[in-house]
């Protein structure tokens, strides 16, 4: 049983050395944990905590690449190094890449560019002359669901607690009490520091550094 | 890939009706579509790039309405209805062929298939069907090319011949949005190409070609698909799902969703006015979607966050000293 776990069990009431509902296997744990994947998820795609690297091989000719997905989701890539040639490549988009190059889907170089095409792809500019080369891919995910003792859940200790109070909330839903849940929904944004989520919490731009600049982030 | 299927014994657990004894399983799927394309509309995450051929593919010709509910697949209506007559016609002026003066007929090919185009001259507006419900188009290119949108009337003010025109594609519209289709202008010169034995459709209708290479079974690598743009429409849109009454039937929307669409349905269940309408739930998981749906909104201002962002030279507006003489005319002065 790891922390969470133990933290929303001792929080309900039950008996940690022998538990008599939340046992190892039965449908009350696999709830439990459900709920607490879904909290990491919440926290993961909130605050972008978890990273994972992905090395794409390039095609020749090819300028996009869809992922196929088999272990952690990504969100979004923050650093996409071109390991042949040792240097980072730069994020654009569709509009900007068009507007440095009309024909970019056309001429193929060495990658220098990259960005997101959709929530599993990415485009690649200029798509690469010949195949071999390989993009080792930084990037925010979601962590893949842990379904038993022997996976432990891929998460920040800080956010421990948070995600803690993330299961008991939708523990207690699914009991029908709405005010508890309520409670602890709180209780988890607060702990996460996600109190901008809050219902009916006026939100004020964050300012930027430099006055317009926007510093790139490591 | 999300279903309802996958999540209906946590949503029976939430709802606290194991048998479906107040909520029915078929309530469920509706909650579950109006989901996602709340979700969907909502987040903008639900984002598809894919490559269609072209000519583009129909499983089905079809030419009356009826004929729809008995194919699968992708069809097309391939002639004109003419409503008078309740009857499909072929070419326009067979409408006319009963009057006393009827239009005269005109030469031409009229196709059943897109591919046909490749070996008759033809002026019928080739559509082009876009998988799955378009919400927005954000890129689209043929043949790696550029394809920038317009709308039927602009291009019709534009070209009023636009039917007409062959060449190198530099538009699309929408043809017919309750059909999903678009048509280019002008119409690309089709090409006949049998599909390679390497290339394969995946269940998206997107060309894609397998990578079978020793990453796949590798922690660190991932098995791909790279996308063939060549002699191909590439479309990158944001789509919604409608999913049919399956229950395990496979949606293409981010794996991440799975916990705010759910939240949604427990929403509309608790809403609605059966045995198990419970306001104080309804709200809770009402306020759960809208926080989980706000989360997923600040994705895409973080993806483009970490980008490296400075303004660019200001080109300023040089106002012309004597605005009747071009530029390159040097400066008079007194004389």
């Amino acid at each position: 049983m790891n922390q969470i776990e133990k933290y929303v069990l001792q929080q309900i009431g039950e008996n940690l050395t022998s538990p008599d509902v939340f046992i190892e296997g039965s449908e009350d744990m696999d709830f439990l944990r459900r709920s607490i994947n879904a909290g990491i998820t919440d926290v993961c795609i909130a605050t972008g905590c978890f990273k994972t690297t992905y090395f794409l091989v390039l095609r020749a000719d090819r300028m996009y690449y869809r992922f196929r997905q088999t272990r952690d989701e990504m969100l979004y890539p923050v650093e996409v190094l071109d390991r042949t040639n040792g240097r980072r490549l730069y994020q654009t988009s569709f509009a900007e890449v068009s507007d440095l190059d009309p024909f970019f889907m056309q001429h193929a170089g060495f990658p220098t560019h990259y960005w997101q095409v959709s929530h599993d792809a990415i485009g690649i500019y200029r798509k690469p002359s010949d195949t071999g080369r390989i993009l080792e891919i930084r990037c925010v995910s979601v962590p893949k669901d842990y379904v038993d003792d022997t996976t432990p859940p891929k998460v920040r200790d800080q956010f421990e607690k948070a995600i803690s109070h993330y299961a008991l909330s939708e523990y207690f839903a699914s009991r029908g009490d709405a005010k508890r849940a309520t409670e602890n929904m709180m209780v988890y944004l607060d702990l996460a520091g996600l109190q901008r989520f809050m219902p009916d919490h006026n939100v004020m731009p964050l300012p930027q550094k430099g006055g317009n600049y926007a510093f790139a982030r490591q | 890939m999300l279903s309802l299927g996958s999540s209906l014994p946590q949503l029976r657990k939430f709802l606290r009706d194991p048998n479906g004894l107040v909520w029915t399983d078929v309530m469920l799927v509706s909650y579950w579509q109006r989901a996602l394309i709340e979700v969907a509309q909502k987040t903008g995450v639900c984002m598809v790039a894919e490559a269609r051929p072209w000519p583009p593919r129909y499983d089905y010709a079809v030419t009356y309405d009826w004929e729809k509910a008995l194919v699968e697949g992708y069809q097309w209506e391939c002639f004109p209805y003419w409503e008078a007559n309740e009857m499909a016609i072929t070419q326009g002026w067979e409408a006319s062929f009963n009057s006393d003066n009827p239009e005269s007929e005109t030469t031409g090919y009229k196709i059943t298939q897109p591919w046909e185009s490749c070996y008759a001259d033809t002026e019928q507006i080739i559509p082009l069907k876009v998988g799955g419900k378009h919400l927005k188009t954000v890129f689209a290119a043929y043949d790696e090319q550029i394809v920038t949108p317009i709308t039927v009337n602009a291009l019709g003010q534009l070209d009023p011949w636009y039917r007409k025109r062959v060449g190198l594609p530099l538009n699309f519209y929408w043809w017919d949005e309750t059909e999903m289709t678009i048509g280019l202008y002008p119409r690309p010169t089709p090409v006949y190409a049998e599909t390679a034995d390497e290339q394969i459709y995946d269940d998206d209708g997107g060309i894609v070609n397998f990578e079978d290479s020793s990453l796949e079974t590798s922690d660190e690598g991932i098995v791909l698909d790279a996308v063939d743009t060549a002699d191909a429409v590439f479309l990158v849109y944001q789509l919604y799902s409608s999913p049919s009454d399956d229950l395990y039937e496979e949606v293409d929307y981010p794996a991440y969703l799975k916990h705010y669409i759910e939240c949604a349905v427990l929403e509309y269940a608790f809403s609605a006015d059966t045995d198990g309408f419970v306001p104080s739930l309804r709200d809770y998981w009402s306020e759960r979607k809208k926080i989980g749906l706000e989360v997923v909104k600040k994705l895409k201002g973080a993806s483009v966050r970490g980008r490296l962002i400075t303004r660019g030279a200001s080109s300023g507006h040089q106002r012309l000293k004597d605005s009747r003489l071009p530029s390159n005319y040097y400066d008079l002065g007194e004389r």
